[in-house]
């Protein structure tokens, strides 16, 4: 029997084998069932097959036969497996294998593309800042210094508000996010004034273009010119300019909600009325006419006399006179109800740009009758806007 | 043995395989000179001609030449050879 010796390779690998005795089939059956995996099983004669078995499974298969009284006989056993028998047979292709995947590896550690992105009119001084740096095409990546890159790029660009240099894999990646200055569109073009959208009072006031007519505290009507479409020039002359502004400023919302104070019940006098008629869809026979009670509930029942498709039947309306009694509400519910509804309606009027910050509830009662509640809503918000946008009535109620 | 039946019928309607329903046997024969066998109980017995192995269903035979055994393991097995003949032999179930 050959050994099989100690060392990793016992573990793996695997092991061709003779096995030697009578009922192998027996053997072959007992192996399956432990699970022992047998390749390439070859019969010889008729005590004799030859398998090849995983180093692993080795010492149970030779248990299982020590056990019956078979004969195992190792033969020879490879540690890698196909792997080596491929490998001793194709030796230049393994070579291959190997130069390739060293060309590769190398090739990993140079930057084979540059990619510009975002650039626009920059592209080119991009390029020329990259070239100063030697990254280009086949520069070793370890030889890039990102962060200089990155930084001559931020000092040389003033078109490009912000810059990173990158690698992704091979590639050097360059994201422009190029400056320019976000100008409404309608502020630009013709010359004129920045008036206030709304009432209020002045919190923050930023000038772009023009004379400010107004400052921080100051109220202010709609319609009303806070900065002014003008500016003076080196000649001390005054010409007219689109002005450009940011006014904030806290504005007041209002919503107001009346409910009913009581709550009516009908309280049955026993007085009784029915009325029958033909109805359809279109009409009732004789038409009905209201009862002469001053209240009443009305139920009303219909037969159906012309089948499921003739719609026709009669219809009996049953009058019962009531008496209205009226019943006074709990008045932290009427209270949270009506804040409720006014606050719902003030928010309503509310931009969705305006910020709110504070909020005012005041509560009456009408006539013991009706319940009002009135929400006022501070908010702060943009109020600038140009001349055009506001109508003319507007203008003329702020003096313009 | 109605039971079975009845199963396999069911498995048929409901498009489920058999094999792994039923635990029936499984053989595919590519070519003249592989078969694969799935779901066997072991080997009867086996030599260069012909390889007997039980199966739920009975005895399945396979006649040739050259027969070898090229995965033998778990429940599935793989002969390689020349392949004459393969069939059950009710008899010997």
């Amino acid at each position: 029997m050959g050994s099989v010796q100690d060392g990793a390779w016992r573990r793996w690998g695997s092991a061709r084998l003779q096995l030697e005795g009578l009922g192998l089939e027996k053997l072959l059956t007992r192996a399956t069932v432990q699970g022992i995996r047998l390749r390439q099983v070859a019969r010889r004669d008729i005590r004799t097959l030859r398998a090849t078995v995983r180093m692993a499974d080795l010492p149970a298969l030779q248990a299982l036969a020590q056990g019956a009284g078979w004969r195992l006989t190792v033969l020879g056993h490879s540690t890698l497996g196909r792997a080596q028998g491929l490998l001793t047979r194709r030796v230049m292709l393994a070579c291959g294998c190997a130069v390739f995947l060293v060309c590769v590896a190398a090739a990993m550690q140079c930057v084979w593309f540059v990619r510009i992105q975002g650039a626009d009119e920059s592209a080119a001084e991009v390029r020329v800042v990259l070239r100063a740096f030697g990254a280009v095409p086949g520069r070793l990546k370890a030889g890039l210094d990102l962060p200089a890159i990155q930084r001559a790029l931020e000092r040389r660009l003033p078109r490009v508000a912000w810059v990173r240099a990158r690698l992704e894999g091979v590639t050097l990646v360059v994201d422009c996010v190029p400056a320019r200055v976000a100008v409404p569109a309608q502020y630009g073009g013709e010359a004129g004034d920045v008036v206030a959208s709304r009432d209020g009072v002045v919190s923050q006031i930023t000038v772009y273009a023009g004379v400010a007519r107004v400052k921080p505290g100051d109220a202010v009507r709609r319609g009303q010119v806070l900065v002014a479409g003008q500016e003076r020039g080196a000649d001390e002359a005054l010409r007219p300019v689109a002005a450009h502004a940011s006014v904030r400023a806290k504005v007041w919302y209002s919503g107001k909600a009346v409910i009913p104070a009581t709550e009516s019940r009908g309280q049955p006098t026993g007085g009784e009325v029915s009325a029958t008629c033909v109805a359809t869809p279109w009409f009732r026979w004789p038409v009905p006419s209201p009862p002469v009670f001053a209240h009443w509930d009305v139920s009303l029942t219909r037969q159906r006399v012309g089948g499921l498709f003739l719609p026709l039947w009669l219809e009996t309306a049953r009058y019962e006179e009531v008496n209205l009694i009226y019943i006074p509400r709990d008045i932290e519910a009427l209270r949270r109800e009506s804040a409720e509804a006014a606050e719902r309606l003030a928010r309503q009027s509310v931009p969705f740009h305006a910020q709110i910050l504070d909020k005012w509830v005041e509560y009456s009662m009408i006539k013991e009758e009706h319940f009002a509640a009135e929400v006022i809503l501070e908010a702060e918000e943009e109020i600038a806007a140009p001349l055009g946008t506001i109508e003319p009535s507007a203008r003329q109620e702020a003096g313009y | 043995m109605r039971v079975r039946k009845r199963l396999a019928q069911g498995a048929r309607l409901a498009g489920l395989p058999e094999e792994v329903l039923l635990g029936v046997p499984r053989a595919v024969l590519m070519g003249t000179e592989r078969v694969l066998i799935e779901n066997h109980k072991g080997v009867l017995s086996y030599d260069a001609d012909r390889l007997r192995v039980r199966t739920p269903c009975g005895v399945l035979q396979v006649d040739g030449a050259d027969l070898r055994l090229e995965s033998f393991g778990g429940e599935n097995l793989a002969v390689q050879g020349r392949i004459d003949r393969m069939g059950y032999r009710m008899e010997d179930a």
